[in-house]
């Protein structure tokens, strides 16, 4: 973030895909209450009935989101680059970074 | 668009859209918050337009709409328009309706669309226990009643008759226009009364219409609290009312009406499918719900029944949610229920599909909700009504409303033009058209149900970022993102568990302690014990020592040498061939710590470097034994490096860093050949009896002579059958891996222990308690290695302590007991019987130390990979015998001939030390990473020639380097540090030179003069060749133990010897010629070594010297082998004699290119000269040992 030579991920994009990840969790969640009072019949479902309220973000955390991701794309990227060179391909593919991803995962 | 919908999407919609199906409350809000483009609506439809009152939505939002200069129609739906002429004129007026249509079900253009519906009334009569408690209640009633009347509060009227509301609107009027009559303390208790008879009547309505259950709570819940109870307390009627109410319902209370609906349930399930019909009960009270649904499950199967009710939530019972409303209507439908007992709720607006029966559970309800409710049934088919009503009120209050909605009905014919104000409104459409009525049949295809649609809308969306990707990205999203989210590729964490052994490459975010410990575990799973220990090893090595040496063994070895080495160092100063030994240790230590402010272990620390290379060697034989398995191999390079690290501070550890190149290379072929050893170790093993047996014979006699001559021991024989036992136990267990683990363990063990041992007995030999410190040593080691180990190795000590006498023995038997030691490491690994082979005592140790070369030798399975093994060892020995030479040339030229340029070497030397020992350390930091690298890659490609070999190269660089700093180094520091200690040290290596070149002619006499020599520090140049002799001869075979000591002895004997005399150039002539004599084995030896190592080549560029006593030594050493194998065990003392002989020209070849370079380069050249033949040679003849190699 601080040098300016570095592209780093867009805010906004990183907020969307936050919020899109969060509403389609509390849709999950309102699917499984219903069919756990379904489950019961339907006769105690009153406290099912919260407002669904959407989690948001202040601006400098989705900024420190955006650099995270980015790091941890770029890692991912040329960790991933290494194998496939070290396996005389250009182009990385899914096996690489599945080889990578388990040390990826966990130094994150 | 409901509320759920985000007003911003509802913006765009409004923008976006045509034809809109709103909310009431919706299209409110949006007319004010101006999103609704109101101006350009045209046409409001209101369904249920009888909601049109007060404040409501349709009110709030009509009126917008025509406060605003818009032109629209609006056109209001509802059947139940109103129950009395005033609210259908309120309806009016809020909707601004100009015309009134009325059309009723018989009417001609609905009767198509509307099936018959039978209506059928039931009358119940009221049970017997309620009509009871009615009478009870009335009792209670009257007197109210009748006090109110007498105010005139209450109309002329029978008190049976009169309902909640009747009170309602009398109390209204009494509030607002109070007789004036009335004094004005009587209003409480008129209200008072007033209140008392609502309850009671509303309870009386609850016992005719619902039962006496619903009206006991009410009256139980009245009683409880409030001014009711207060006033009702203490009336008997109630009380009695109440009890009856009790007793029956403690009968179960069964009601006429209960009874009559379940009757008629039976009757319609009966007739039609119970599957496919549903029923609704309406019920007006939701206590009465939960009645029915307790008496609906008496019935069984056949009514799956479940309540439909509002959100609000009683103290008895709980409301329901608008999802869990939702979920019951969609089970409704699906069929999951057949019965509905709903309240109010379900009486309009909702979306229940055809319901053939609908049951009013109570009929005393306004025509409005019984129209709505019978609206629920004969939509497309034809229903039934059935209205249950109880004789008495309720059913005149039936049919009071009946007659009701009739009379309203007729103020709606002629559409209401009599009866109703209505509001005009302009003609929209131009009078130039007239339009005519077209039937458009609009057909819904799918009823898609408006909850699943938001989220299929998600799913189907096609997002807006496909259509600026290329073909070629969206291809390769559709690769791993289907458009079901069902099939998306998600990687797999499990897929690679090889890679997750050893950690990843990184770019810039290091591995965190978790992926650490995720390779460990995993190192541990895959059995992968030797990376995980070589890691442990370099942990602890770096925290011991903190220098960056990253090998692990050969850390933890100068770790504990260098504890045990300074200790020794004071003794090695006060005694030289004490110290000797002593520095041995202390060298080393120096060298992995790179203190040059002891050089008094200079002189030492070559001898140290080749302890430690022997050791090394023999660590490395072990591992190559277990080596089998890839991984060790890179161990063993790590090993080396650190090897190669320690060396770089002196010109010793050049040399042993050569050999540790020869070393590496050797060993990356032992890592190739593992694989086919491991498969074919047992014919290995046989052939390792024809072939490697004579090896082991030579190595054997080698000892053996070196033993003999020293101690003249005759258990060569045992020895050396012993190490084809040996040979063939190791073969075996190569084959488990798990045994090859354990080996290694217990050899790293052991090496410790020779390294503390070792340590200690340079202490020992300075006294004669040495004996018991060697004791205690092999006990200490005991635990570590197997028992017989131990009993080998006291049986060594014991062997030794007889020697102990002179010290040079002393030095012998250490070595012998480190050798046994390395033999007991081995021994323990192969289970093999160690107690007989060290009985041999220090021939057997020799044979052991032998042996494991051997092994190593076996393990290759080869003889080619055993020459090369033994051609590595050999060159090591060379090459620090041609260091030592150099430094000891060095030195004695310098400190003999001039202090002047000693000190001025000495300061350059410092400097150059210094500069060369930071560099050094850098590299070998670099080493240590490029080795583990290199591990890595070794691992995962099998192949680790190569990169051993690269490996090698640049240590050696390095080494070459730093150890020409280091030689000078040492020289000077002994000089600037103590010019005795400086001189014995230059003493020593001039007699190690000399002692090397003497010994290749005195080869028959060294054994007798060793001790001798090291008895006394003034040695005969024969004394010293001999023991040069000796030591070139146990290097050969021991390659590292037997080199240190030899060395120690050597140097101490050949600093006096050099000093005294000259004889050197002699004993290089005649080396020279010898050498030559030795060419065709030295040529085979270094075509080996060329085809092997191609480091050798960067080390022959960087030290030509070097690499030709390296290869002259390896060339020497195959070539006794080469004999051995062909003479027998008898031939041996020839063999030996020869080897030595050939030993010792290397040596002397060695040392006099060595002397030859120092005192003048003409000679540098002509040993360069030399040696290139020598490697052209080797490269002629190698050709077929080049395939061995690349095995």
């Amino acid at each position: 973030m601080d040098d300016n030579n570095t592209p780093s991920l867009d805010p906004d994009l990183i907020g969307a895909i936050f919020k899109h990840i969060w509403a389609r969790k509390a849709h999950e969640r309102e699917r499984n209450g219903i069919q756990s009072t379904d489950a019961l019949d339907s006769e105690v479902g009153a406290g099912t009935s919260k407002k669904y309220r959407p989690t948001s973000t202040n601006a400098d955390a989705l900024k420190l989101s955006s650099e995270l991701l980015r790091i941890f794309i770029t890692e991912a990227v040329q960790r991933a680059a290494t194998i496939a060179e070290a396996e005389g391909g250009t182009e990385i593919e899914a096996t690489h970074v599945e080889r990578i991803l388990p040390q990826l995962l966990l130094d994150f | 668009m409901t509320g759920q919908i985000s007003p911003t999407r509802r913006a765009s919609f409004w923008k976006t859209k045509r034809v809109f199906f709103v909310t009431p409350q919706v299209l409110e809000k949006d007319i004010q918050s101006g999103t609704c483009l109101a101006k350009y609506l045209v046409c409001l439809v209101i369904d249920e337009a009888h909601r049109a009152l007060g404040n409501y939505s349709y009110c709030v939002a009509v009126r917008e709409l025509m406060a605003m200069p818009v032109h629209l129609r609006v056109l209001a739906l509802t059947a139940t328009p109103g129950s009395k002429q005033p609210a259908i004129q309120k309806i009016i007026d809020n909707l601004y309706i100009s015309t009134l249509e009325y059309r009723n079900e018989s009417d001609p253009d609905v009767s198509p669309y509307v099936h018959n519906r039978k209506i059928e009334l039931i009358e119940v009569p009221l049970g017997q226990d309620a009509a009871e408690v009615n009478n009870r209640l009335l009792e209670v009633i009257r007197p109210y009643v009748a006090r109110l009347h007498a105010v005139g509060l209450i109309q002329n009227r029978d008190y049976q008759t009169l309902s909640p509301v009747d009170l309602l609107n009398s109390r209204d009027k009494f509030r607002q226009a109070p007789p004036p009559d009335l004094p004005h303390v009587k209003h409480g208790e008129v209200e008072a009364s007033f209140a008392v008879l609502i309850t009671l009547y509303h309870i009386r309505k609850l016992l005719s219409s619902h039962g006496i259950r619903p009206a006991y709570e009410m009256l139980e819940e009245k009683l409880r609290q409030g001014p009711f109870s207060r006033l009702m307390r203490k009336n008997e009627d109630i009380m009695n009312a109440k009890l009856l109410m009790q007793r029956s319902l403690s009968h179960g209370a069964p009601s006429p009406k209960l009874s009559k609906m379940l009757e008629v349930l039976v009757d319609h399930f009966q007739t039609k499918d119970p599957q496919n019909s549903r029923v609704i009960i309406f019920s007006n009270f939701r206590g009465s719900v939960r009645d029915i649904m307790n008496a609906l499950a008496s019935i069984g199967d056949l009514v799956k029944a479940t309540e439909f009710i509002g959100q609000s939530s009683g103290k008895a019972l709980k409301g329901q949610s608008q999802k869990v409303q939702q979920a019951v209507l969609e089970k409704f439908r699906a069929g999951g229920y057949n019965v509905i007992v709903a309240t109010s709720i379900g009486e309009e607006g909702l979306d229940i599909m055809e319901v053939d029966l609908v049951i009013c559970f109570d009929a005393n309800v306004s025509p409005l909700r019984m129209i709505q409710r019978m609206g629920r049934t004969g939509r497309k088919h034809e229903g039934q009504v059935v209205v249950l009503a109880c004789q008495g009120s309720e059913l005149k209050g039936y049919m009071r409303k009946q007659a009701n909605s009739r009379s309203i009905n007729k103020h709606m014919q002629n559409g209401g033009m009599n009866s109703f104000n209505f509001h005009s409104s302009p003609r929209m459409v131009p009078h130039i058209f007239k339009p005519e009525v077209q039937f458009v049949e609009l057909s819904i295809e799918q009823f898609v149900p408006r909850g699943k649609k938001l989220k299929e809308d998600h799913t189907v969306e096609t997002p807006p970022f496909r259509e600026k990707l290329s073909v070629a990205e969206s291809d390769l999203i559709a690769k791993y993102f289907h458009s079901t989210s069902e099939s998306t590729w998600r990687p797999s964490l499990i897929a690679f568990p090889n890679f997750q052994a050893f950690p990843s490459k990184v770019y810039k975010v290091m591995h965190s302690c978790r992926t650490e410990m995720l390779i460990d575990s995993m190192q541990y799973l895959q059995g992968l014990t030797f990376p995980g220990g070589n890691g442990n090893f370099f942990v602890e090595a770096e925290v011991s020592s903190g220098d960056c040496f990253g090998v692990g063994i050969v850390e933890q070895h100068d770790s504990s040498s260098k504890d045990l080495l300074v200790l020794d160092n004071s003794p090695v100063a006060n005694a030289q061939l004490g110290v000797t030994d002593s520095a041995e240790l202390p060298m080393r230590t120096i060298r992995t710590k790179e203190k040059y402010d002891e050089p008094n272990s200079g002189c030492k620390s070559p001898q140290e470097h080749s302890y430690l290379f022997g050791s090394d060697f023999v660590s490395v034989d072990a591992l190559g034994k277990v080596l089998i398995i890839s991984v060790p191999s890179l161990y063993f390079e790590d090993v080396m490096h650190s090897k190669h690290v320690s060396p770089s501070t002196k010109e010793l550890q050049n040399c042993l860093n050569q050999e540790t190149y020869h070393v590496k290379t050797p060993d990356g072929i032992m890592q190739t050949e593992a694989v086919p050893n491991v498969t074919t170790s047992q014919t290995k093993s046989t052939k390792d009896d024809t072939l490697p047996t004579p090896r082991f014979c030579e190595t054997d006699s080698e000892k053996e002579k070196m033993l003999d001559g020293v101690e003249k021991i005759p258990g060569t024989p045992g020895g050396t059958c012993e190490t084809p036992d040996i040979e063939e136990i190791k073969a075996l267990p190569p084959l488990a891996d798990e045994h090859c683990r354990d080996l290694q363990d217990t050899e790293l063990s052991p090496r410790l222990t020779n390294l503390i041992k070792i340590g200690v007995v340079p202490e020992s030999p300075i006294t004669d308690s040495g004996i018991l410190k060697h004791k205690i040593r092999n006990e200490s080691l005991i635990p570590d290695l197997a028992s017989p180990a131990k009993l080998g190795t006291e049986l060594l000590l014991r062997s030794s302590s007889p020697v102990e006498n002179e010290r040079g023995i002393m030095d012998n038997s250490p070595y012998g007991r480190n050798v046994s030691v390395m033999k007991d490491e081995m021994t323990p690994l192969v289970k093999m019987n160690p107690v007989s082979s060290t009985k041999h005592s220090p021939s057997s140790p020799l044979a052991e130390t032998k042996t494991p070369l051997a092994h190593l030798t076996n393990s290759s399975g080869s003889k080619s990979w055993r020459l090369n093994s033994g051609e590595v060892a050999t060159v090591e020995h060379v090459q620090k015998f041609k260091r030592l030479r150099k430094v000891g040339n060095c030195g004695k030229a310098r400190s003999s001939k001039s202090m002047k340029e000693n000190s001025i070497v000495s300061v350059a030397n410092l400097a150059k030390s210094f500069s060369g020992a930071s560099p050094i350390r850098t590299k070998h930091g670099r080493g240590k990473k490029k080795p583990e690298n290199d591990v890595r890659t070794f691992i995962d490609e099998e192949a680790e020639v190569s990169t051993e070999a690269e490996i090698s190269a640049e240590e050696e660089d390095d080494d070459n380097e730093s150890y020409d700093d280091s030689f000078i180094d040492d020289r000077i520091n002994p000089t600037a540090g103590s010019n005795q200690t400086e001189c014995g040290r230059v003493d020593m290596m001039a007699i190690y030179r000399r002692s090397l070149l003497s010994q290749s002619p005195m080869v028959m006499q060294s054994t007798s003069f060793s001790p001798d020599c090291v008895a006394s520090t003034s040695k005969d140049n024969g004394s010293g060749c001999s023991s040069g002799k000796m030591f070139n001869s146990l290097q050969v075979p021991q390659l590292e133990s037997i080199n240190q000591p030899a060395r120690k002895y050597t140097e101490s004997f050949q600093m006096e010897e050099r000093i005294s005399s000259e004889s050197m150039p002699f004993g290089t002539n005649d080396f020279a010629i010898e050498n030559k004599s030795m060419q065709s084995r030295k040529r085979k030896l270094s075509f080996f070594q060329l085809e092997t190592i191609p480091a050798i080549n960067l080390d022959q560029e960087f030290s030509l010297e070097s690499e030709v006593g390296g290869k002259e030594s390896s060339k020497a050493s195959q070539q006794p082998q080469v004999d051995k194998i062909t003479v027998n065990e008898n031939e041996f003392d020839d063999d030996d004699d020869q080897f030595y002989a050939s030993l010792d020209l290397d040596a002397v070849e060695a040392q006099a290119t060595l002397l030859l370079k120092h005192q003048s380069e003409p000679p540098i050249e002509k040993q360069e000269k030399i040696v290139p033949p020598n490697l052209q040679n080797g490269g002629l003849q190698g050709s077929p040992s080049f395939d061995l190699g690349i095995w």
